[in-house]
């Protein structure tokens, strides 16, 4: 058995890439050094890297002006491709471990045989409403190797947030979008974050921007409207998009998912809902008029609910998104059974028993709005859409203006 | 930062069916328009003839959320504590309060009639409370918070 080494360093390859072209040494290292010495996270070439940790050097018996006891010595061996590290202690070289990260490579090897990782590499994920589900659900879809993230979310994090949320203690006040980003890039090498602090209700050129391009977005806001207003901007633009909502006390929850031009989208499961099941208890209902009205989103108190069974519904949603990703690829995760899928936390409304789940065939609606205008036109007033256009044209052209008297 | 466009715009053939159907139920009433917004102002006649006059204002998100119904002529304000400003069966901008926003009495199906009839039937309480010396609505009431 070989001896432990005397301390581990971590080298990303990208800093590795950089030492072989600048071929100067000695070239100091920087980065963060942790759990007494034990193990030295090399971040770049620049004192904004972090500490000093030791040099890249070209002798490993001569090392570098300047440096001391607990530094790190780097050489390239250009016979191997791994670097070779010391580490100097008490006047004496110890044998140290260097373990290259290679970020596309590695990061993702565990995921081999499931689906290609690469496929997700190029993708871009809009997540709207970055709380707890939705936090917990981005954290999971950035650790399969997707390439680009966007956040949106208006709100900022409490210390009562944080028992459900992915993101903790070190970034109260924080908007949720910029500690959500920090904590994805954190979680996965591969991704970029791009962050929106709006409220997509509000700031519609935003939202549009923030789903422009996207290949799916999720959607974790409470906000009836804010989701039907999301709904219409994704479809309109064939974006996919998968919509999470947590029950009362979260005792269950339900995800669905629209993938325009074909099947229902959500306007047409809210339309039928009331249809399919008595509604479920919502957040909202626990609450007095006020709360409906998303100007008063900022006075509400968090409901109660375990942040496992928030998590549940989270971990759903994210693998509804990563399935919905995937598409056709013949080796993604099975196929979902339908559309709509519901998930019991407890034995309560619809569900038999605890951690039951159902999934729902919604129908498209014939009337809809949003993804069958012109036989929604047709249905209710018998024209097409462009007649429909400008007779409220005309109705827009004859209402009187402000300041006239009643009728 | 900009707006959604209007919902007029959205779905035109909504906005055909509520004139319709305004038309034929409540035809006293004429529809307004005010920049980007459009509301109904018009009087209800109660059973004794009292006339109540109302604007009825449709909410940027319609039909997301239902219209809200203003009363114009009388001014009315139910105080449940006029010291604090705080009314009942009215929101505290003097919106009146029709229905409980998650019992589904406003559906997608549903029209601005739906909002006016109903604003009917909160002045015929109004005057029930108004006769039994101003001590019972009928009906229940929530807690109202103020809307913006």
């Amino acid at each position: 058995m070989s001896a432990a080494p005397a301390m581990v360093i971590t080298l990303p390859e990208p800093v590795l890439e950089a030492l072989r072209a600048t071929g100067d040494a000695p070239t100091p290292l920087y980065g963060r050094l942790l759990d007494d010495g034990d193990v030295a996270q090399v971040a770049g070439l620049a004192p904004g890297d972090g500490a000093l940790l030791g040099y890249a050097v070209a002798d490993l018996a001569a090392g570098a002006p300047g440096e001391a006891d607990g530094m790190l010595r780097l050489w390239l061996d250009p016979t191997t491709p791994e670097p070779v590290a010391v580490v100097l202690r008490g006047g004496r070289l110890l044998p140290a471990g260097c373990q290259v990260i290679r970020a596309h490579r590695d990061y993702t090897s565990r995921l081999k045989g499931l689906f290609d990782p690469g496929r997700l590499a190029e993708r871009c994920v809009t997540l709207i409403g970055c709380g707890s589900g939705g936090s917990l659900a981005a954290a999971q879809l950035a650790r399969c190797g997707i390439g680009h993230m966007r956040l949106v979310d208006f709100d900022r994090l409490e210390l009562h947030n944080v028992a459900r949320h992915a993101c903790d203690t070190r970034d109260l006040g924080r908007y949720k979008t910029r500690a959500l980003r920090d904590l994805l890039c954190a979680a996965s090498p591969l991704v970029a974050v791009t962050t929106f602090e709006v409220d997509v209700l509000k700031d519609h050129g935003t939202l549009l921007a923030a789903v422009a391009g996207a290949d799916l977005v999720v959607v974790a806001v409470d906000s009836e409207p804010a989701k039907l207003t999301i709904n219409r901007a994704c479809w309109e633009r064939g974006i996919p998009a998968v919509y999470g909502a947590a029950y009362n006390r979260a005792f269950g929850g339900d995800i669905f998912r629209a993938r325009p031009p074909d099947g229902p989208c959500y306007e047409c499961l809210s339309a039928v809902i009331g249809e399919l099941f008595a509604p479920p208890p919502t957040a909202a209902d626990d609450f007095a008029v006020g709360y409906a009205d998303p100007e008063r989103m900022a006075d509400l108190i968090a409901q109660p609910g375990l942040g496992m069974d928030v998590g549940v519904i989270a971990m759903l949603l994210a693998r509804v998104a990563l399935e919905t990703l995937l598409g056709d690829d013949p080796a993604a995760p099975e196929p979902l059974p339908g559309d709509w899928l519901l998930f019991g936390n407890r034995a309560e409304w619809i569900f038999k028993e605890p951690l039951q789940r159902h999934f729902v065939a919604v129908p498209r609606r014939e009337e809809c709005p949003v993804c069958n205008y012109e036989s929604y036109a047709r249905a209710t007033l018998g024209m097409s859409g462009a007649e429909a256009a400008a007779a409220a044209r005309r109705i827009l052209d004859d209402a009187g203006s402000a300041a006239s008297e009643p009728g | 930062m900009s707006e959604q466009l209007p919902w007029y715009e959205l779905d035109p053939v909504r906005l055909v069916t509520e004139q319709s159907a305004m038309k034929s139920r409540f035809p006293q009433f004429r529809l307004l328009r005010q920049d980007r917004d459009l509301y109904w102002d018009g009087y209800l006649v109660a059973n004794h003839g009292k006339k109540y006059r109302i604007v009825v204002r449709y909410p940027n998100d319609y039909p997301a959320r239902p219209p809200k119904v203003y009363p114009i002529d009388p001014v009315i304000e139910i105080f449940r504590d006029e010291q604090a400003g705080v009314l009942q069966h009215q929101y505290n901008d003097g919106e009146l309060c029709l229905f409980h926003p998650n019992d589904r009495f406003f559906e997608r199906k549903s029209t601005v009639v739906t909002v006016v009839a109903a604003a009917a039937t909160w002045f015929a309480a109004y005057e029930y409370w108004e006769a039994s010396g101003r001590t019972i609505w009928p009906g229940k009431e929530a807690e109202h918070k103020t809307r913006q």
